[in-house]
C-alpha cells in the first residue's frame, strides 16, 4: 500500500468533461445572445415581421393561425431578412438545439472510448431527438 | 405576482395595461426574474413556476406557457449541467442510460399535450405542481443507502460508481440496483416533462433515490444533468405546432437564467433549508387555483 497523500483522492478528470461542459455554456449564452437581439429588434422596430398590428392583445387569444415561423426553414427565411420574430425563435431553436449537440458529441465520446454499449445507447437518445425535433409535431 | 387574485375579467391581467411592447417585455421579464430567483432558493428549478406565472398571474393561453417554460428549463438546466458535468459527481453512465427513458416519454408527453384539452392541462399541473411541495416538506430517500446489491443490469451497463464526498471527507462507493424499476419511473418523469414543460427533477431523483437507490448527491446532480436533454426532447414539437410565442419566450427564458444566477448566488449566503418551507403555502395555493380553473371554478 502506498502512503496517502493529503490530496482527496478524486478520480481523474476526464479531459472530455471540459469540453462538453464548454459546449454547453457557449450554447446558452449564444441562444442568450441571438434571443436579446431580437428583443431588442422588436422593441426598437415595433415590427414583428409578421404581422402589421403588434398589440400584446395578439397574445391572449389563440388565432387559427400564428403569426411567427413554426418551420426550420421558415424560420431561416425570416433570419436573413432580419425579422424580429424569426431572430427569437431563431435564439429559442439554438437553445434547444444545446443538449442534442451535447448528446451528439457525447456519442462520438463513447466511441472514441470504444465502449459499445453506451455509444448505441447514445445514439438511440440521439435518434429519438431528431426524430421529435424534424418529424413530430 | 399578482396570484392570489384571479378570474372575473381578462383585463385584470398586468399585461393588459402595457400599451407598449417594450413595457409587456418588461413585466414579463420582472416576472421571469422573480419566478427564476424563487425556483433557485426553493430547489425547485424555474419551469414549474414559469407556468403558473404566465397562466395565473398573466392570463397567457396555457399552451404558450407550456411552450416557454419547456425552452427555460432548457436554457437554466444546460448551465447547471456544465458545473455537474465537472463535478465528478454526476453519474454520466446512469444518466446517459436512463435518458433513453426521458426522452422516449417527454416525446409521449408532448404527444399527449396536443391531445388533450386545456382543462385537463391545468389540472395535471395543478397536481404536478402540489406533489413537487413534498420533497419541501419531507426529506425524500437516504443519503448514502446501506446494502444495495447490482442487479444483473447494473452490472451489465457498469452503473456503480464512486465519488468523493466533501462533507464526509472520504471516497463512497456505490451501487445501482433496480434498474428496470428506475427506468419506468423515468419514463413517467418524461412524460411528465414533456406534457407540462417542466424539468420535473424531483421525479427524477426519486426515480434514481426511491427506484435504483443510488446516494442522494448522486440522483440529484445526474438528474440535473439529465434535465436539458429531456426537455429538448418535446420542445421540437412544441415549437412545430406553434407554442413557442416569440413574444413570450424570449423574456422568459432570459429572465429565468437571470432570476436562476441571482438566486443561486442568495442561496450561498442564505444557507438555510428551513426557508424552503415558506414556498409550501404558495405552492398549495397556487396548485389549487390551477386545479380550480382546469374545473371550471371561478373562471
Amino acid at each position: 500500500m502506498e502512503a496517502p497523500t493529503t490530496i482527496p483522492p478524486r478520480k481523474a478528470s476526464h479531459p472530455a468533461d471540459g469540453l462538453l461542459a464548454a459546449l454547453l455554456v457557449a450554447g446558452v449564452g449564444i441562444s442568450a445572445l441571438v434571443l436579446f437581439i431580437g428583443l431588442v429588434l422588436v422593441a426598437v422596430t415595433g415590427q414583428t415581421g409578421y404581422h402589421e398590428d403588434i398589440t400584446p392583445a395578439l397574445i391572449l387569444a389563440r388565432q387559427g393561425t400564428v403569426a411567427f415561423p413554426t418551420t426550420f426553414g421558415g424560420v431561416w427565411q425570416g433570419v436573413i431578412t432580419l425579422k424580429p420574430f424569426a431572430v427569437i425563435e431563431l435564439g429559442a431553436l439554438l437553445l434547444v438545439a444545446t443538449p442534442v449537440f451535447r448528446v451528439a458529441a457525447s456519442v462520438v465520446l463513447f466511441f472514441l472510448e470504444k465502449d459499445a454499449i453506451y455509444t448505441i445507447v447514445t445514439l438511440a437518445v440521439l435518434a429519438l431527438l431528431l426524430i421529435s425535433l424534424f418529424w413530430l409535431r | 405576482m399578482g396570484v392570489a387574485r384571479f378570474g372575473g375579467q381578462a383585463s385584470d391581467y398586468a399585461w393588459r395595461k402595457a400599451k407598449t411592447v417594450l413595457e409587456f417585455f418588461l413585466v414579463i421579464f420582472v416576472g421571469a426574474v422573480a419566478a427564476g430567483v424563487v425556483g433557485a432558493l426553493a430547489g425547485l428549478g424555474g419551469g414549474i413556476l414559469i407556468v403558473p406565472l404566465l397562466t395565473v398571474g398573466f392570463g397567457v393561453d396555457i399552451r404558450y406557457a407550456i411552450g416557454a417554460s419547456i425552452v427555460s428549463v432548457i436554457a437554466t438546466s444546460s448551465g447547471a449541467a456544465a458545473a455537474y458535468i465537472r463535478d465528478q459527481i454526476t453519474n454520466l453512465r446512469v444518466g446517459t442510460f436512463l435518458q433513453l427513458a426521458t426522452t422516449s416519454g417527454a416525446i409521449v408527453g408532448a404527444l399527449i399535450a396536443g391531445l388533450v384539452n386545456t382543462e385537463a392541462l391545468y389540472i395535471v399541473f395543478g397536481l404536478a405542481l402540489a406533489s413537487s411541495a413534498i420533497p419541501l416538506i419531507v426529506k425524500i430517500g437516504q443519503e448514502l443507502p446501506e446494502g444495495v446489491v447490482a442487479d444483473s443490469w447494473s452490472r451489465r451497463l457498469n452503473l456503480g460508481s464512486s465519488y468523493y464526498d466533501a462533507v464526509l471527507g472520504r471516497q463512497v462507493d456505490y451501487e445501482a440496483t433496480r434498474v428496470p424499476l428506475g427506468l419506468g419511473l423515468m419514463w413517467v418523469a418524461g412524460v411528465l416533462s414533456g406534457l407540462l414543460g417542466i424539468g420535473s427533477g424531483a421525479f427524477k431523483v426519486l426515480a434514481m433515490d426511491m427506484g435504483m437507490r443510488l446516494p442522494m448527491k448522486v440522483s440529484t446532480t445526474t438528474s440535473n444533468f439529465m434535465i436539458g436533454v429531456t426537455a429538448a426532447a418535446s420542445a421540437g414539437i412544441y415549437f412545430s405546432r406553434g407554442d413557442i410565442h416569440p413574444l413570450i419566450v424570449a423574456p422568459i427564458a432570459l429572465g429565468v437564467l437571470l432570476g436562476a444566477a441571482l438566486g443561486t448566488r442568495l442561496l450561498v449566503r442564505l444557507r438555510n433549508t428551513t426557508l424552503r418551507k415558506v414556498f409550501v403555502p404558495v405552492l398549495l395555493i397556487v396548485a389549487a387555483e390551477m386545479v380550480l380553473r382546469g374545473m371550471g371554478v371561478r373562471t
